[in-house]
């Protein structure tokens, strides 16, 4: 019960933070505030696939890059605009479920492997289909929402976001994909429908992607190729990563991190990239669980000196005859 | 009475080599089948077989009367068959009773046990809320067949359970395993080298060599079966 409340908690406090760093912030900084916010809502459909069932997806960018396209594209043709919306969120969790059918006998990097491939396709159909998306230089995105329904609609998302996959997270299928990530084989064996279970957290992880390239693209009103490159793929692989994957916040806090570095520090090309590197290397030796799970670790220790007890059960001392 | 588990002319064959080469045998409700043979014989991928992890090259397992082979581990699982492996697996971090929550979670209205009473039949009811790979050996394996349990099978298949175990260890296992027949009625095919611990557990012994059934028959009769003495059991 408590764990709902927090969880609850938190969705309408980012909900409400995201609305306010949306209307309060302007210019660059606005723009700053767009980005992880858009990323946030993206990024909490990858803690399913990725976060919650441990596939690297390197799709990412291509599916929220597909939401974006092609609900510019539907909307040109006279749809209205929740229509158009709902209809390139549809088509792009086909997409989403073709990319996992073909790709969910393939594990780990393999699975990155194949997924980062789909980007690079996608990225070429952006670059090169430029009667529907305007070539490599992009194109306008007509507007369908104004742009203070577009605010509310993305301060929403990230809170509905939240909530949904904490329901997810906490229910059946958030248990099978953690046993999916932790061994599946061995989920296989006690009867988990590993398939079917990675299918629907690959097709929904591609829904919230989409829905967030829709939002991005009324906000923003112009969409280009360069937004949804495989190095944005990567980029919110490492964000989740940073973040704490599986965590319901890590979204929120890889995407704060990833944006904020890569936009913010503007120190001369390249550095940000180098900045980012070497912190992804730091979080990933010295909290593998990303900020998150670094921040809960040392709260457990600190906690435990306090008491003056190590946490045996943690740490795995003194087995069971 | 037809039997529970029917295994008919089931061949496994990895590229030119059968593992498994033409095995058949009938197992009843409750009923306890040895499975032993020299290494490389076929007895852990003939479970693999029966329990879904690998397809029949040829053959079919049916599970009573429905075809339960060839259609994936999970699919194995919801027709009542779960299995255990060699190498102790337990969801890494998870403690026991959430890996038991999950199996038991599959269950889908098969009969079975509450996670507790399974974790106690096994001797660790103190162990539940561990994480699985803070346990000792013996008890991780003995954690392997609760998570089997759990799923409410009809069929179980367990891969050498008494590995690393001492006398006292295995006398108590092979007593779970009796309980787990008797009482849940469960139908358990058991492969071990270790004779003293099969041997009085068994209602029944296949003996496999090089993929095919070399003898089969009650404890007794394989002890004294020349064959089978020859090729594995040795002159005592």
């Amino acid at each position: 019960m408590r764990a709902h409340v927090t969880a609850l908690g938190g969705a309408v406090g980012l909900s409400v933070l995201a609305y306010l760093l949306l209307t309060g912030l302007s210019g660059d900084q606005g723009q700053v505030a767009l980005l992880v916010v858009v990323w946030t809502i993206a990024l909490i459909g990858l803690n399913l696939i990725q976060g919650l069932g441990g596939y690297p997806n390197l799709a990412h960018a291509a599916f929220f890059g597909g939401g974006a396209y092609l609900s510019a594209v539907l909307l040109d043709t006279g749809l209205p605009m929740t229509v158009a919306a709902l209809l390139a969120v549809a088509g792009v969790m086909a997409a989403g479920l073709v990319v996992a059918l073909v790709f969910s006998r393939t594990r780990g990097q393999y699975f990155a492997i194949g997924t980062m491939f789909f980007t690079a396709v996608a990225t070429l159909v952006f670059t090169n289909a430029a009667d529907l998306t305007g070539g490599p230089n992009g194109r306008p995105v007509a507007l369908g929402y104004s742009l203070e329904a577009t605010v509310v609609l993305l301060a929403a998302s990230v809170g509905v976001g939240l909530a949904l996959f904490h329901w997810a997270s906490v229910s059946r299928f958030g248990d099978r994909l953690r046993a999916i990530r932790a061994d599946e084989d061995l989920a296989q064996h006690v009867g988990v429908p590993t398939s079917r279970v990675k299918l629907l957290a690959m097709v929904c992880s591609a829904g919230a992607a989409a829905w967030a390239g829709v939002l991005f693209g009324q906000y923003n009103g112009v969409v280009a190729p360069s937004q949804f490159t495989f190095g944005q793929s990567f980029l919110m692989f490492v964000a989740l990563g940073l973040g704490g994957a599986g965590r319901l916040l890590g979204p929120a806090v890889g995407a704060a991190v990833v944006i904020g570095l890569t936009q913010l520090l503007t120190l001369g090309p390249g550095v940000s990239q180098i900045v980012l590197g070497v912190l992804f290397i730091l979080v990933t030796l010295l909290a593998p669980e990303g900020v998150l799970g670094g921040v809960s670790a040392l709260a457990r220790r600190v906690r435990a000196a306090r008491t003056g007890r190590a946490d045996r059960s943690v740490r795995g001392e003194g087995a069971v005859a | 009475m037809s039997a529970l588990l029917v295994v008919e002319d089931v061949v496994k064959r990895f590229g030119g080599v059968a593992a498994v080469d033409g095995v058949s045998f009938t197992l009843d409700a409750g009923q306890v089948l040895g499975l032993i043979g020299p290494n490389g014989s076929g007895k852990t991928t003939l479970l693999g077989v029966l329990a879904g992890t690998h397809d029949p090259t040829s053959g079919k397992v049916t599970l009573d009367g429905r075809t339960a082979s060839g259609r994936g581990a999970h699919r194995a699982v919801s027709a009542g068959i779960a299995r255990t492996f060699q190498t102790t697996r337990l969801f890494g971090t998870w403690t026991l009773r959430e890996a038991l929550r999950l199996a038991h979670g599959e269950r889908r209205g098969r009969p079975g046990w509450p996670d507790e009473q399974i974790a106690n039949l096994l001797g660790l009811g103190d162990a539940l809320d561990r994480p699985g790979a803070s346990l000792t050996s013996a008890a991780q394996r003995l954690a392997m067949i609760a998570l089997a349990l759990a799923t409410g099978p009809r069929v179980l298949l367990l891969d050498e359970p008494a590995v690393g175990m001492d006398g006292t260890e295995a006398a108590a296992l092979a007593a779970a395993v009796r309980r787990a027949a008797g009482e849940l009625g469960v139908a358990v095919v058991v492969v071990d080298h270790n004779m003293q611990f099969l041997m009085p557990l068994a209602d029944t012994v296949l003996v496999m060599a090089a993929g095919a059934v070399l003898a089969s028959g009650t404890p007794a009769q394989i002890r004294s079966d020349e064959a089978v003495i020859a090729s594995y059991l040795g002159e005592a």
